[in-house]
């Protein structure tokens, strides 16, 4: 069985890539394709929001430390963005493995 | 209209009143700058911001923008002041039109400002933290 919440995490986290979308039949199948897509490729986007607002806010605190930086506020306010979008993708990464490993923990 | 689009939201409102601080210090700095009668006088620069709209009815607006930094009057104050090497034949130099007191109430409005900006940020930041940590201490 593929959970097709974790597949698509684990795919995108190490190559901070486009992630590809694991389309197992049971995934088509069970809820409809549309809502599978959709939250896959929500994920998807979530992912490479994080990956944007961590390099935005790294190549911001470059800036701030050779002095190039003319807004403070920039930096602060991307680093605050990154860290919310940070926390907000381990949250969703963490709901996904717990159901999953409740699933896995179900007694026949 | 991103994710947490309320701390970028701000953040246009924290450049805008840095950027009238910048302003509001360089007015500071040339308050007393002699220039001869020939040219103009040092000429104060006020800040012009517009709102940066929504972008449909139901959506938030997105901030504010500085669309343009206007000046003051090139004529500035006329002022006798013969022994000043730019004094003209007559005597005369300009002195830039700058009142200390409404640079000092416009400095104040926009510290104030950009603290509440600030603050927003702040509290933005919490209230996006509280949604993300929903179910969690189940």
């Amino acid at each position: 069985m593929t959970l097709p919440a974790i597949g698509a995490v684990s795919a995108a986290l190490p190559t901070l890539a486009p992630a590809t979308v694991l389309s197992g039949p049971d995934a088509t199948a069970s809820a409809g394709a549309s809502t599978s897509a959709g939250f896959a490729s929500m994920l998807e986007k979530g992912i490479n929001a994080v990956s944007s607002a961590q390099s935005k806010a790294d190549n911001l605190a470059v800036q701030a430390a050779t002095g190039d930086l003319t807004d403070i506020h920039d930096y602060t306010i991307a680093a605050a963005q990154a860290e919310l979008v940070t926390q907000l993708a381990t949250t969703i990464r963490t709901k996904g493995v717990d159901a999953f490993n409740q699933i896995m923990g179900m007694q026949a | 209209m991103s994710i947490f689009s309320a701390i970028t939201t701000s953040g246009t409102g924290l450049s805008t009143f840095r950027t009238w601080i910048d302003v509001i210090a360089n007015n500071m700095a040339n308050i007393n700058t002699v220039k001869p009668t020939s040219g103009a006088a040092f000429q104060a620069q006020y800040v012009q911001a517009e709102d940066i709209a929504a972008g449909a009815p139901d959506q938030a607006g997105g901030g504010v923008r500085v669309t343009a930094l206007p000046l003051s009057s090139a004529e500035g104050r006329l002022t006798y002041q013969p022994s000043n090497p730019l004094a003209d034949a007559r005597g005369y130099v300009r002195l830039p039109d700058i009142d200390m007191a409404e640079q000092m109430g416009n400095l104040i409005m926009a510290q104030r400002a950009f603290q509440a900006n600030a603050a927003v940020v702040d509290r933005a930041r919490e209230t996006y933290l509280d949604a993300i940590n929903i179910g969690k201490n189940h």
